[in-house]
């Protein structure tokens, strides 16, 4: 069985510089009128500003990186695992390359091993507390890991329509086995693998031919708009359900056990669904920031964490679950003992 | 002798590769890419041929070697409860957006399966692949574990480097099982570490953000002036000696070093550095196959598995120096 571990520190980065959203809508020619379920994006979305930034993602993830070293009191050499869960396309593509080693590099973090999770979309998130959580509670000589993410999107590439609009970002959180604070008792995932291709970054090996125009469109979030409506959105909440029926079931717990609910910030129309289909009240749902910053991918987890805890809403003891969607593919949570 | 695993034991089920049937001369790729190989160079390479994967989605090798897999090893995909890709090369699609092992897990119809994948430790992901699907298993979230890779030589790119050639890119997929309460050879203990000083010695510098529309960097290329190959050697063989601490196993205990298929000149080296026998033990795969990144482990593997002898210790190291980056050493009871 799994020895406890706990998240001794958890910190993001986002960068100053921000955009409108409607003038990145316009710029990236998101259409207008009704999608599914008849929703309108551009009004339902409910997100005005997005951080942006040019930088790239791995120095995103090591401003992450070294605030939570910071706040954790650690040094690189306190660190046994770095794990990359950035779900979108880094400074060089994977599996080939990760910023794990270079995040281990720039914090001196000289006994550690590095590696990256290379799945999930948001859901990486859990990915990374599953897999992380296993390997230093399984192994008397691992004791703390070091959890990252760095994302900044293309250009033109910022809309995740019909879904968000992202802001660039960096999150990183530190694992400890033994630690009394934010006591992660249980992890689900649901993977749904013959959906694995609803959003994919086509890149360089889709292209055409050798003139292929505008090659870096290759490395957009492309969207397979009919998979996802004939699937996802008929599947998303009866999977939320499912997951929320089943990690409750293992720990224990009711749904009206649970303090908080950390969720992505996707679009007010997805919000007010889940709290629909799934009766949670809406002022249990976190995602306080939606207008103001719009979607970080798998960083939302720890972000709105965070936020949570800075408001106040999060306190000692709190039982909190953080949930997600992983890119139509996968469902995943978790439950955090504060 | 005692293992990670405490009362769990964690064992190779079954392995499976899948080797396309098309096959290329090295010296007929070195024509195509501009390679001029001298002699000296050949010998150290130490590979003649190769094969060649023609379709278009490369994920096909890894679901042919799966397939394999769970027919050996009596299972059906509905058992499996984790899969996870090892891959080191580019994918069907740009990595981590994608990930082949959701594929896969609809292919095989594993519908309790969740998917993982391991990237940026180049072959190493292979054994950051056993480590953290054991790790699974010992903590009883798992039962068996399919593990899965597929990787495909970009196009134009088989020669690494072309000015300095230190290996030949073959095409392959492997599949390996790992489960708890089944026979099999023992995963004793598993040790990783990463030097991210290296983080980028080998990696594809085109195609990402830093470089989106540079097809012209859209290759693998090993920093030649980064890897120092005694200092690698001799830091592999320290990770080597711990994963044999952590089994409670001597390094004079272990009978058969297994490496990836890089080239002859990386496999000697190895024997010197860790005093063995210069037998080159796995040069028929490397000649035929060249290198296949995780799927080379797995041919070498099934080699020893097939031949193991009586008369030999029965304890086995997977070892990988991931170009001085990301190290590993696996220690196997057969």
């Amino acid at each position: 069985m799994r020895e406890g571990v706990g998240i001794e520190a958890e910190a993001y980065f986002l960068p100053e510089s921000k955009r409108n959203v409607s003038e990145v809508l316009e710029e990236e020619d998101i259409p207008l009128g009704t999608l599914a379920k008849a929703i309108d994006f551009r009004q339902d979305v409910g997100i005005e500003e997005i951080h942006v930034t040019e930088e790239l993602s791995s120095q995103l993830a090591l401003r992450a990186v070294q605030k939570v070293m910071t706040k954790a009191g650690l040094t690189g050499n306190d660190i046994d695992v770095v794990i990359d869960f950035t779900s979108i396309p880094e400074d060089y593509i994977g599996p080939t390359w990760s910023a794990a080693g270079f995040i281990q590099r720039e914090i001196d973090a000289r006994n550690a091993f590095c590696t990256a999770i290379t799945v999930g979309g948001c859901s990486s998130y859990h990915f990374a507390l599953q897999s992380a959580c296993a390997l230093i509670s399984s192994e008397s000589g691992l004791k703390r890991a070091l959890l990252f993410a760095g994302d900044r999107t293309p250009k033109y590439n910022k809309t995740y329509y019909p879904i968000t609009v992202s802001s660039d970002g960096g999150s990183a959180l530190i694992l400890r086995k033994g630690c009394g604070r934010a006591i992660i008792t249980d992890i689900d995932i649901i993977s749904v693998g013959r959906l694995h291709d609803v959003w994919y970054v086509p890149g360089l090996g889709q292209r055409t031919g050798d003139r292929e125009d505008n090659l870096e469109r290759l490395l957009h979030m492309h969207c397979n708009v009919k998979k996802f409506n004939d699937n996802v959105i008929l599947m998303n909440f009866t999977m939320f359900n499912r997951l929320i029926d089943r990690i409750l079931r293992k720990a224990g717990k009711s749904r009206e056990d649970i303090d908080l609910y950390i969720y992505p910030n996707f679009s007010t129309w997805d919000q007010d669904y889940f709290c629909r289909a799934t009766g949670i009240p809406r002022e249990k749902v976190y995602t306080r920031r939606l207008a103001e910053r719009g979607h970080v991918q798998e960083s939302d987890m720890v972000i709105n964490y965070r936020d949570a805890l800075d408001d106040g809403l999060i306190t000692k003891g709190s039982l909190v679950m953080t949930l997600t969607n992983g890119a139509g593919f996968a469902w995943s949570a978790a439950i955090v003992r504060h | 002798m005692k293992t990670e695993t405490g009362s769990v034991a964690v064992r190779i089920v079954s392995t499976s590769c899948c080797l396309p049937p098309r096959e290329m001369l090295v010296e007929d790729v070195c024509k195509s890419e501009q390679v001029k190989l001298e002699s000296a160079t050949a010998d150290g390479l130490g590979i003649t041929r190769f094969r060649v994967f023609e379709g278009k989605w490369r994920s096909q090798l890894a679901l042919a070697a799966a397939k394999e897999c769970l027919k050996k090893a009596s299972l059906k995909g509905s058992e499996i409860e984790l899969v996870v890709d090892y891959s080191a090369l580019p994918q069907d699609y740009v990595v981590p957006s994608w990930c082949m092992s959701n594929k896969i897990q609809a292919e095989l119809g594993a519908a309790k399966a969740f998917n993982l994948g391991f990237g940026g430790g180049g072959t190493t992901n292979f054994l950051t692949a056993v480590k953290f699907a054991a790790s699974l298993i010992k903590t009883a979230e798992v039962k068996n574990a399919l593990l899965i890779s597929a990787d495909v030589a970009l196009p134009g790119n088989r020669v690494i480097n072309p000015d300095t050639p230190l290996t030949v890119l073959g095409d392959g997929g492997s599949a390996v099982i790992l489960s708890r309460g089944r026979s099999g050879c023992e995963v004793m203990s598993v040790e990783l570490w990463s030097d991210g000083r290296l983080n980028d010695v080998s990696f594809v510098e085109g195609g990402g953000l830093a470089n989106p529309d540079r097809l012209d960097l859209y290759r693998l290329r090993v920093d030649t002036a980064m890897y120092s190959q005694d200092s690698s050697l001799d830091t592999l063989k320290a990770v080597t000696r711990r994963a044999a601490e952590n089994a409670g196993v001597g390094m004079d205990e272990l009978s058969t070093f297994i490496t990836p298929n890089i080239s002859a000149n990386d496999r000697e080296s190895f024997e010197r550095v860790f005093g063995l026998t210069l037998d080159d033990p796995f040069g028929a795969n490397r000649r035929q196959y060249g290198h296949m990144h995780g799927a080379d482990f797995v041919v070498n593997l099934s080699q020893v598995a097939s031949i193991r002898s009586e008369k030999r210790s029965r304890f086995v190291a997977v070892c990988s120096h991931g170009w001085g980056f990301s190290y590993g050493a696996m220690i196997v009871s057969m």
